[in-house]
């Protein structure tokens, strides 16, 4: 019998963590693995309870999987969503500019009813995620489609308010430290290289980095001041799908989408020039002030050279933070990749994370090299094949898969293509009572097929080839 | 536990020392082979005349050859060709039923005068790989050509274990020095047969000039050292990008790459499928078979089926009735040549459980376990993973017009089922514009025959080296060097 002190701290850990751990890390990753796991299932209890029939998607797996309610935490495990789902629409409606029925596809993904948006007058990403933003309160985010299918997730404003205020309590305080995070804005600068607007997930929280860490748009610096357009990006990947096959005509380009794509040509062209005025000009005129800099490892890392090449060291207050990883993208990690970005920016802290756009929180990497899973975040470990849960005892190894109790809009259960190994026993020398995932953390299409040769084309034959075609072209 | 040993072979040699471990978990197979970095120099063939002892055989000598190796290659007699049956039972794609076959299938392969004399003939002239064959020119100059052996490496695929005997065949009759590189799907048959060739006959000129060696694709410090033109004049790459692409990294004058790139298959339906119950009957088993035939883990295999249907409700009710005879009829193949999967993917699975949680755009049929799924399409455009469909799962795809079909045929389609017949004569001249490579009778995508060209070249002919002799005196080619021989132009 569970009670109801019970739910209703399992309701408040589920809608606002930030609340529940009192604004402070420590509490975060102090609290009993064992009186966390219990209040992970009542909360999923109420999740599912609230979205079974209110998400069309998760009502039908539901469904199909005989799951009608919850009593232990494996339960939840058939009704998951695959990764591939918040990308199940056929290309062909995206190719052909059927935003209309996009948006029916979309409206089966989440709580909110989109059945009275209107998109027929939408002819491309850019105006449909415009029409969304305008009709609908929810802020749709999507992947890079870096490998020619486009992700698209819905998200809620609020959540994604409370997802970065989580991650500045998680970011700015030191593990066993009593300090408390406020409400107001830290008021310090932010390094972000990249777009200011646009549709991708990441970009979507930015106005919440705004509000919660730069507490004013001036101490945004942003690369590119403009808006990506989803279209490029989404385009570009086709192209060079196409390009691979031989079938470059069968992409039609309008000719203003011809005209972006020349524009975002020019600007990629113009990169090592745009950076080097960037850390020049930009990143001087605040200099010894503290800092957040975040962007995947690869730009961070040319942008240190730049400033080191320059003279420029230690340029920042000790207590920035550099938030970063993110995949190799052909390139290779050199081993020392974090002392050229901490020696430019002078910051103490050089903080890895694993994390993922469908899960609304950030496991941190501790000071032992381990990630130490955010506590509104279900862990799942499941079996690589069958996708059957494994024993949540131990050291075992298998496919990621979570439960974001924050998720609002969208259904929290999520199955990733992660190879993970996680300690159930919770016993971190670094002292966070959180389970804990290894360092080593890979994709299982980069581990399978090690030299085995068919003749037959697979998906990652089409994937190698259009990764070895995006290595031209990335820059320095 | 003891782990399976692959052998080296070198030209003759059995090699079991110096052995370390390969393969592991991603591969599904543990085994040990000789460190291939102590014997680099070794198996390179640096003395192009070594070549000269396969001159003193005739083909029928080889045919002879060939025919006694297939018969002492009999699974249940042979130890080595068990080991690696079971070795590719765990790291191959296709289910131990399937895979018994293939290897049943190798003696009667080597000894199948009748299909090596005509593979030969029909893509080299047995004649020129004989000697030297006369003829002239409008120039005046009398010629002599002959097809020669090379010096080659072979970087086979796995996915099918009789590609191991089809190279040391090829390799024999072409009378080169092979070098197999057998991949880590597959990694025993190729050693299993070159070890029984040294025991059978040691000192025979095509025993000479076989080596086996494994080491892992794309290993520079090794590649770099054998891909070179004073050991090796071609390199025959099967399959996957990633094997394609770090041999390509030595290639230069004096050493050329024959790449078999990795190739995917369809079908083309015309609306006459729908005639009668029977006729679609017909059609079923044969687009069931084109799919399901070898589990589809041939490039030859239909994915992704176009279906002049049209797209209307009645073209899909159609294309959907369609789709559940296929599904029935893959079930009933027959279990030597198709069963359910052991591992189905599970990439693929998860997208096909996905599509089951949205009709809007496609219905799936099966798909339950791990028997194979039809995924009918509504819209006229394959599913956007048509590039993982395997383990006996297609996609339908409703369409109002060829053209539609036509769009998705690029540089990756090899093989394009047709059916009726008479479709072909409105495709035949275009497909192959667009990368098809080989036009098939419906449901015959998986019978091929070895005598016909491939990947849309001629293997063996590209395995040769093409070596022409000239003769001219004044009387018939007047000369160069004379007034009447240069009148301005050349």
């Amino acid at each position: 019998m569970t009670s109801s002190v019970d739910l209703r701290r399992a309701r408040q850990l589920a809608d606002d963590p930030g609340v529940f751990f009192e604004g402070n890390y420590t509490k975060m990753q102090s609290i009993a693995w064992e009186d966390l796991s219990k209040l992970h299932l009542e909360a999923l209890k109420i999740r599912f309870e609230e979205k079974r029939d209110a998400i069309p998607m998760l009502e039908k797996l539901s469904n199909q999987a005989k799951v009608d309610t919850l009593s232990t935490i494996d339960d939840v495990v058939p009704v998951l969503f695959d990764h591939t789902t918040y990308k199940s629409y056929p290309n062909a409606l995206l190719d052909s500019g059927r935003f209309d029925q996009l948006t029916r596809w979309l409206d089966k993904l989440t709580t909110h009813d989109l059945s009275d948006v209107d998109a027929s007058h939408c002819d491309n990403i850019d105006s449909w995620m415009d029409a969304l933003d305008k009709q609908t309160d929810l802020k749709v985010g999507h992947s890079s489609g870096s490998t020619g299918t486009m992700s698209f997730l819905p998200r809620g404003a609020e959540e994604l308010d409370k997802y970065i205020r989580n991650m500045k309590i998680e970011l700015f305080q030191e593990f066993g430290s009593d300090e408390v995070v406020q409400d107001e804005p830290l008021n310090l600068h932010v390094i972000y290289p990249f777009f200011r607007h646009g549709a991708s997930s990441h970009i979507r929280a930015l106005e919440f980095w705004v509000k919660h860490f730069a507490g004013d748009e001036e101490r945004l610096h942003v690369l590119y001041p403009r808006r990506m357009s989803s279209d490029v990006m989404y385009l570009s990947a086709r192209i060079q799908a196409a390009a691979a096959r031989g079938n470059l005509d069968s992409v039609k380009l309008s000719d203003e989408m011809r005209e972006r794509m020349n524009e975002f040509h020019k600007l990629q062209k113009e990169l090592p020039q745009l950076l080097e005025k960037y850390v020049e000009n930009e990143l001087k005129s605040f200099a010894g002030e503290r800092v957040l800099a975040t962007g995947p490892w690869t730009i961070n890392w040319d942008m240190a050279k730049i400033g080191l090449e320059r003279g420029m060291r230690n340029m920042y207050s000790p207590d920035s933070v550099v938030l970063t990883g993110g995949g190799t993208k052909g390139r290779e990690v050199p081993e020392d990749w974090r002392e050229p970005i901490r020696e430019f920016i002078g910051s103490r802290r050089i903080q890895a994370m694993y994390g993922m756009t469908e899960c609304m929180g950030s496991h941190l990497l501790c000071e032992h090299e381990k990630y130490h899973i955010a506590p509104w975040i279900i862990p799942y470990v499941l079996d690589p094949d069958t996708c059957t849960p494994l024993p949540r005892t131990g050291r075992v190894t298998g496919r990621a898969a979570f439960f974001d109790l924050t998720a609002e809009v969208l259904w929290g259960g999520f199955i990733t293509g992660d190879e993970v190994t996680i300690n159930w026993a919770a016993n971190c020398p670094c002292g966070r009572t959180s389970p804990y995932f290894d360092y080593k953390i890979q994709r299982y299409k980069d581990i399978k097929g090690d030299d085995k040769i068919t003749c037959a084309a697979s998906a990652e034959a089409h994937e190698e080839a259009l990764s070895f075609l995006n290595s031209f072209g990335t820059g320095r | 536990m003891n782990t399976a040993i692959a052998p080296m072979v070198i030209r003759g040699k059995i090699i079991e020392e110096n052995l370390i471990e390969f393969g592991g978990r991603a591969q599904g197979f543990v085994f040990r082979s000789p460190d291939p970095h102590a014997y680099v120099e070794e198996i390179g063939l640096t003395s192009p005349d070594a070549l000269a002892d396969l001159y003193q055989l005739s083909f029928t000598d080889i045919l002879d050859y060939l025919e006694e190796l297939g018969q002492r290659l009999v699974l249940e007699d042979n130890q080595h060709l068990q080991q690696a049956f079971e070795a590719a039972c765990a790291t191959a794609a296709m289910t131990p039923p399937l895979l018994r076959v293939q290897y049943a299938s190798i003696p009667a392969f080597l000894g199948n005068r009748k299909a090596l004399i005509e593979s030969a003939e029909q893509s080299i002239g047995i004649a020129h790989l004989e000697g030297w064959v006369e003829g002239s020119t409008c120039t005046g100059h009398a010629t002599r050509i002959r097809a020669f052996g090379a010096r080659t490496v072979h970087v086979i695929a796995g996915n099918a274990p009789l590609l191991s005997a089809m190279t040391v065949a090829r390799n024999a009759m072409l009378r080169s020095d092979a070098i197999i590189k057998p991949p880590s799907n597959d990694p025993l048959t190729a050693a299993a047969i070159g070890r029984q060739m040294v025991e059978m006959a040691p000192d025979h000129p095509l025993t000479r000039h076989l080596s086996v060696a494994y080491w892992k694709g794309g290993d520079e410090a090794f590649e770099s050292r054998l891909y070179q033109p004073r050991n090796v004049e071609k390199i025959i790459a099967w399959g996957g990008f990633a094997s394609v692409k770090h041999v390509t990294r030595y290639i230069q004058p004096g050493l050329e790459l024959i790449s078999l790139d990795p190739k995917s298959s369809a079908s083309i339906i015309g609306p006459e499928a729908f005639a009668s119950e029977e006729t679609l009957a017909d059609v079923a088993q044969k687009v069931a078979a084109d799919v399901g035939l070898h589990n589809q883990q041939g490039c030859v295999n239909a994915r992704v089926v176009y279906v002049l249907s049209g797209t209307d409700e009645q073209g899909i009710n159609q294309l959907e009735r369609l789709g559940r005879l296929v599904y029935e009829k893959i079930q009933q193949l027959n279990p030597q040549l198709s069963t359910v999967a052991e591992r189905y993917s599970p990439e693929l699975k998860a997208h096909v459980d996905t599509l089951k949680l949205d009709d809007d755009w496609y219905s799936v049929i099966g798909g339950e376990d791990k028997e194979g799924a039809i995924i009918v399409s509504r819209l006229p455009a394959p599913v956007d993973f048509s590039a993982a469909l395997c383990d006996r799962t297609a996609n339908l795809v409703p369409i109002d017009c060829l053209d539609e079909a036509i769009a998705f045929v690029d540089a990756y389609t090899q093989t394009v089922g047709i059916y009726p017949e008479a479709l072909k004569q409105d495709l035949m001249d275009i497909l192959p514009l667009h990368g098809a490579q080989r036009i098939v009778s419906l449901g015959y995508a998986t019978q091929m025959s070895n005598a016909a060209p491939h990947d849309g070249l001629e293997p063996m002919r590209r395995m040769c080296k093409w070596i022409l002799e000239e003769s001219a005196d004044p009387s018939t080619v007047p000369p160069f060097w004379s007034t009447a021989g240069f009148s301005g132009t050349i």
